[in-house]
């Protein structure tokens, strides 16, 4: 009896230990997409082009900056129509601010500055371990398959299904899922291009959505490579001066 | 035998079959062609020396007139051609131009204006021009002004400092702002429309911090008031000084404001913004004007000033759905305006002015109530209002159109204005917007008076 008791502890423990060895192997596995994707803190260029069914294009260019975990500010720096307008993501707060207007004011994750399939979350994304919890992890021959599930209700997306790329540990593909498996919209990554300073990512990133029959948009990086800026940088206040970090 | 070359021929399918192969590669070579990661940046980002933007802006207004309202009467009663409508077609040229230096920064934004009326119009500019063009009677009318001219030096991410001409806006208020002491009033049925700035010195000192308070602002401002400088801002030379200390702390935007000086009202001001879900944010201002003085009109004419402490109060949120669609709701409390009996006395005052001139009478009275009109006529000039904004983004998959529709209701009256109208971008910098104005209420209310049934303008905006 007593040897059956310290058998069924010891399977307990090992039991544990291999699913915690197993939870932090997948957690893991989503912090190093997220550093293959980009160092914590860095700056990159992107161009967005939204494109219509007709085929007709619109195209929008930003700088972005990117501090530790939660901090992002973006800058448009065309079309004209656009130029000058400023995005500040501190965690879950959000501010836009446009020349016009003034004085920087809060904005929702899921409204869309420029139009189309790309919404604000998208455009100023925080590391996805930052905001999701891996539920599920698969390996499937060439790929990973992760099941994310959003840490609280703040986070944009209820869910994420990705597809990562084993030999270079990317993501090939993200569905963006409600808390009820509604599509919103796939993301797409592409063109696995070496940026220098050890960064090799997709510089493409796809995504039409169901919400948008027809409608796709693609988003394409430019010079990502780190850079270290002051927190005064990722504050209401800087929003009008973004400018001035262009070099 | 020469066989014929029909549809369903030999030929006719491997040239069809050939045609597909190609076509189809050829869209799979379009569909995996890669996209060019060097794409040029636009100038701003190259080393210009001087960056050149700007907006010229079309805008046509036509104006079904109410004959029988107040205010076409304070308007038209002394006059013999009463016309049914009013039109006007105005060009507006802002260009802007910016050097990027280090640590030496300008940024200029010129303005110039040039309007058509189809009858001559007293001078209506809400700022203070530099020069008027065609300033005898005639139908057309223009402006040259200069709205910000500011020099900035930055000698460190976090401190600014900044001379010249320049818009400060405070409040968190999307309608309205009663804590943008330094600023000129919001335009209600366009508040998102730049305004001229006051001529100051100023300074904006950012702080991040660890802890419950992760940002720290401070933004002092000095402002000269003479007679040709920031003329309506005090009744005398003098120089005004203020400040704002901005907060973020749990996750709140809390702005502290104050702004004081000789020949001045002294205004001190309390404003937040959060957000309570990702999709749900609050925000409100709490704005205090010591010793203001109101000039109250009497239905007999005589105008009477009375002196007190006015408190504003705005309280708002904007809320967006799965739907993209947006919703701003605001409430405020204007202290400085004016109350249900005091409007009453001003149109009393209007309809026995018109009622005497119509009899042949002096126009003593017509005149009294024209000497007030800037008062009681300009926008919210009452005391309770409530703007509820709505905003549906790209309905039906049209990308870069937006219906929208602004409700303004006067609480005290129940009068309100409903304003529909839709914004669309059909090319690449190029906005177009359409929007009616449709006043309503029963006689003697702030918008049942309005001079016109409908308003409806036409706004073509080119971006450069």
């Amino acid at each position: 009896m007593h040897r059956l008791t310290c058998s069924c502890i010891a399977l307990f423990f090992l039991l544990f230990a291999f699913s915690t060895a197993r939870a932090m192997d997948k957690e893991e596995l989503l912090r190093t997409i997220d550093r293959n994707l980009a160092p914590e803190t860095h700056e990159q260029y992107r161009k967005m082009i939204n494109i219509e069914p007709d085929g007709s294009q619109r195209e929008f260019v930003l700088y972005t900056v990117k501090k530790g975990a939660d901090k992002v500010a973006s800058l448009f720096l065309s079309p004209a129509s656009e130029q000058g307008r400023s995005t500040l993501r501190l965690g879950e707060n959000m501010w836009l601010y446009i020349p016009n207007v003034g004085r920087p004011i809060r904005i929702t994750s899921l409204q869309s500055v420029t139009g189309g399939v790309f919404n604000n979350a998208d455009i100023m994304r925080l590391d996805f371990h930052v905001e999701y919890d891996v539920q599920f992890m698969e390996d499937r021959g060439e790929v990973f398959f992760l099941d994310l599930k959003a840490k609280n209700k703040t986070v944009a997306y209820d869910r994420l299904e990705m597809t990562v790329d084993k030999a270079n540990l990317v993501p090939i593909e993200v569905k963006c899922l409600t808390a009820a498996d509604m599509l919103i919209k796939t993301l797409y990554f592409k063109q696995i291009t070496d940026f220098g300073n050890n960064i090799v990512r997709p510089a493409v990133i796809e995504t039409d959505s169901p919400l948008h029959q027809g409608y796709r948009s693609v988003m394409i990086f430019s010079q990502v490579k780190p850079r270290d800026l002051p927190d005064e940088v990722f504050t209401q206040n800087y929003m009008p001066r973004l400018e001035g970090l262009l070099r | 035998m020469n066989k014929k070359k029909g549809p369903g021929s030999p030929t006719t399918l491997a040239s069809a079959l050939i045609l597909i192969v190609v076509f189809s590669s050829g869209i799979c070579t379009a569909e995996d062609l890669p996209y060019d990661l060097d794409f040029p940046l636009p100038e701003i980002q190259a080393s210009a020396p001087v960056q050149l933007g700007g907006t010229l802006e079309f805008k046509a207004v036509s104006r079904l007139l109410d004959r029988g309202s107040l205010l076409y009467k304070q308007r038209y009663a002394d006059r013999t051609s009463r016309p049914q409508d009013a039109s006007e077609i105005g060009l507006t040229l802002k260009p802007e131009f910016s050097t990027r230096g280090d640590p030496l920064t300008l940024y200029l934004r010129p303005r110039m204006d040039l309007r058509w009326n189809s009858e001559h119009q007293p001078a209506t500019h809400r700022d203070e021009p530099s020069a008027e063009l065609f300033p005898s009677r005639s139908l057309w009318s223009g402006a040259i002004l200069v709205e910000e001219a500011v020099f900035s030096i930055r000698p460190s991410h976090g401190l600014s400092l900044d001379a010249g001409k320049k818009v400060v806006k405070w409040g968190k208020g999307y309608a309205w702002s009663p804590t943008a002491f330094a600023a000129r009033p919001k335009d209600v049925d366009d508040p998102d429309k730049t305004r001229e700035g006051y001529v100051l010195v100023g300074a904006d000192w950012i702080r991040s911090m660890d802890g419950l308070v992760t940002t720290l602002g401070l933004n002092p401002l000095l402002v000269p008031v003479d007679r040709k400088v920031n003329t309506d801002l005090a009744d005398r030379d003098t120089v005004l000084f203020g400040g704002k200390l901005s907060l973020l702390a749990w996750d709140t935007d809390i702005d502290l404001l104050f702004l004081d000086g000789h020949g001045f009202d002294q205004r001190l001001g309390l404003a937040a913004a959060r957000n309570l879900a990702p999709h749900f944010v609050v925000h409100g201002e709490l704005a205090l004007r010591r010793g203001f003085e109101r000039p109250r009109a009497g239905a007999d004419g005589t105008m009477k000033t009375e002196r007190r402490d006015a408190v504003s109060l705005l309280l708002g949120l904007r809320y967006v759905n799965r739907h993209d669609t947006t919703f701003i709701l605001e409430y405020l409390h204007n202290g400085e305006g004016y109350g249900r009996e005091d409007m009453r006395a001003y149109h009393d005052l209007i309809a026995s002015g018109a009622a005497a001139r119509e009899h042949g009478k002096d126009d003593g009275l017509l005149r009294a109530g024209r000497a007030a009109a800037p008062l009681y006529n300009k926008s919210s000039a009452m005391r309770d209002y409530v703007y509820l904004r709505i905003i549906h983004k790209e309905p039906f998959n049209i990308l870069y159109f937006t219906p929208a529709l602004t409700v303004i209701c006067n609480t005290a009256d129940k009068s309100l204005t409903l304003n529909p109208e839709v914004v669309w971008s059909p090319r690449q910098n190029l906005e177009l917007k359409a929007k009616l104005g449709l006043p309503m209420g029963r006689g003697r209310t702030e918008f049942g008076e309005k001079m016109h049934h409908v308003r409806a303008e036409l706004t073509l905006t080119r971006y450069f």
